[in-house]
Formats: structure tokens, sequence, C-alpha cells
């Protein structure tokens, strides 16, 4: 109930205000186009200069340097999917484990673990 | 409650009473409406003002601008950028319509011709009505409007008003839109000057910088300490087990 009087009482006020909001909106679209004239020449004098015409400014330039330097590249990060054991459960019961690779396919049923490490671990089984 | 004092009422009266109802129904309802859009616009508003934080992430994180005033700068330069990229395509349909209707009007020779005329324009798309011969017969009776025009479409030339109000329709609309967008990003760039670089002390908690083995050496040990009230009673747990 106060929801739907909060509501009642919004729209009271955009019905008085909507006059004056289209008023000032009118005003804005208008000096909006100024601007966008403005901008047009100016996209063209940086493209004739060779400076960048996009978001991209001097700014986020030194801003990126300064984030890629602060990143750490000493340590390379670990292959992901390299080694995972997987459990093998059979009607709940535990039978194993396998070691293989998990291959990143489109096909999210596909799990390769065609590796080594199975044959490995089949011959220390035996 | 007692209702007996209508079925006591005039049909005059009665009907008066019925065009009240129906006029207050009217108003609450267009109330709502305007509510509810006004609530629309609001969260599309904040939905296009995000791209603020999207853009200056960056700039902010690496400490390139550390003054509000650089932010503000740098963030109003991107939202003209934006607002520059976005208005590209309906500037570009604005100009087509205006360039079409030029080639329209310099073919027909008839300057003077509204795109919006009933005979020639988008006008005969719609019901028009002569409200000019109406009687009105209160409390909510009308009579006498004359229908003007039927919905029809024209097939001869005149219908190159119809491009012409189709592109110049689609520019403005997707321009006011491209408007909103550059105020609802405006308004964010000032709110995130204000939030970000604020020395604001109310959320700050000034325990947290106490140092609090100065104050007390042994708060550690004391804490350590069994506390009688939450102490479980290893007996409980052996009695269970038994």
């Amino acid at each position: 109930m106060l929801d739907l009087l909060k509501l009642l009482g919004k729209g009271l006020l955009y019905i008085i205000l909507l006059p004056l909001g289209i008023v000032f909106f009118a005003g804005y679209g208008v000096y909006l186009f100024v601007v966008w004239i403005i901008m047009f020449f100016r996209t063209i004098i940086l493209f004739f200069k060779g400076k960048p015409t996009g978001l991209t400014l001097p700014e986020d330039i030194k801003a990126l340097s300064i984030l890629n330097d602060a990143r750490d590249f000493s340590q390379q990060p670990a292959q992901p999917g390299n080694g995972v054991t997987f459990n093998l459960n059979i009607n709940g019961q535990n039978v194993g484990q396998k070691t293989g690779t998990i291959v990143h396919s489109k096909n999210t049923d596909v799990i390769d673990y065609s590796n080594k490490g199975i044959e490995n671990k089949e011959e220390d089984n035996k | 409650m007692n209702f007996q004092f209508i079925v006591l009422m005039s049909e005059k009266s009665k009907n008066v009473m019925k065009a009240v109802l129906i006029i207050f129904l009217i108003v609450i309802l267009l109330f709502a409406l305007f509510g509810f859009l006004g609530t629309l616009i609001e969260k599309t508003m904040k939905a296009q003002g995000k791209k603020v934080d999207r853009y200056m992430t960056n700039v902010v994180i690496s400490r390139v601008c550390d003054k509000p005033k650089d932010f503000s700068r740098i963030a109003k330069l991107k939202n003209k950028i934006c607002f520059f990229r976005a208005s590209i395509t309906p500037i570009i349909l604005a100009l087509v319509a205006l360039i079409t209707w030029l080639i329209y009007h310099t073919i027909v020779g008839n300057w003077s011709e509204s795109i919006f005329d009933t005979t020639t324009g988008v006008g005969t798309l719609f019901y028009t009505f002569d409200f000019s011969q109406m009687f009105y017969y209160p409390p909510l009776g009308f009579s006498n409007i004359i229908t003007t025009n039927t919905p029809h479409f024209l097939t001869n030339a005149c219908m190159t008003n119809y491009f012409i109000f189709l592109f110049a329709g689609t520019s403005v609309v997707w321009y006011l839109i491209n408007v909103q967008a550059y105020f609802a990003r405006l308004k964010r760039i000032h709110d995130l000057k204000k939030s970000i670089y604020s020395k604001d002390l109310s959320t700050i908690d000034i325990t947290h910088f106490y140092n609090l083995d100065k104050v007390n050496p042994h708060g550690n040990d004391q804490n350590k300490k069994v506390n009688p009230s939450t102490e479980v009673n290893p007996n409980i747990n052996n009695n269970n087990q038994q």
C-alpha cells in the first residue's frame, strides 16, 4: 500500500515537473548538438594529426602501463587442467582414481583422460 | 457502512457521482502510469550511468587521476566522446530525412505541404476527428464528433512523407536516448567524484586503528580464558554417547 502511494506521489511529481523537464531536455539536446558538431571537427583534426580519436586517452595508456608494471610476471601461471585426479565412483562406491587432462572443448561432456598418467597408474596397480 | 443515501439520490446526482468516480479513477491511473514510467526512466539512467565505471576504472585504480578535478575532466571528456560516437547514426538518419525532404519538395514544388498532412502525409495512417461541431452532454456525454480520416495507405509519390517521418522520427528518438544517456553519465560522474575522493569519517571505526596489545597486553590471554556461560560441558556429550 505504501509502495503504491509512493508510486502515485512520484507520478504526481513527474506530472508537475514534466513541462520543465521537457524544456530542460530540449535545451540540453540543442546544447549537445552544438557539442556534437565541435566534437566532429575535433575528431577530424585529431585524425589527420595521427592522434587517437577514441575513448583511449593518454591518461588511459599511462594507467595501463602502471597497472602492467604492478603485475608480477616472474611466475608462470599454472596450466589449468593438468594432472587432475578423477575419483571414479560406481553406485556410490569409490573404485579408484585416474589422473588425466581436462580438454577445454565446446562440448562440455568431453573429458580427455588419455594421459600417460592413467597408464602409469594402471601399471602401478598391476 | 450505510449506502441508503445512494438510493435516495436523484438521477442527476447519481450521474454526477459516477462522473466524479470515473474522473478520480482516471487521475489515479494517470498518476500510477507516470510514476511507473518515471521509475523505469530512473532505472534506465542508472544502467546507462554505469558506463562511467567501465571507462574510468583503470585511471582511478592506477591513481593517474588522484584529484576530483582530474577525474571530472577526464570523465567528462570521455562522456562527450561517448555521446559523439553514439549520435553519429541518428544524425546521419536525420540528414537522410532532410535530404529526402528537400528533394521531394523540390520535385513537387509545394513547400507548404506538411509531412503530417491528413491527405498527403503521415496523418493518413491515423484516425482524425473534427471537434468543431461537437455537443457536450453533462456529465460525460459527447456527440457530433466527425471522423475526417480513416487510416489508409498512400501508394503515390506522397508516400515519401512516410519515409521522411520514419527516418526523422527514429533519429529524434535515438538522439534523445543518447541525450538521456549523456545526462545519466554526467550524474554518475558527479556522484563518483563525491564518493571516490570523499573524506568522510562517518564510516570509519576508530577502534580498528588502535594497537590493542599496547592498550591491554594481557587482552589475548584474557580472551583465551573459557567463558563459563558459553563453555560446553564435555560430560554432556559423554552422557549422550553412553
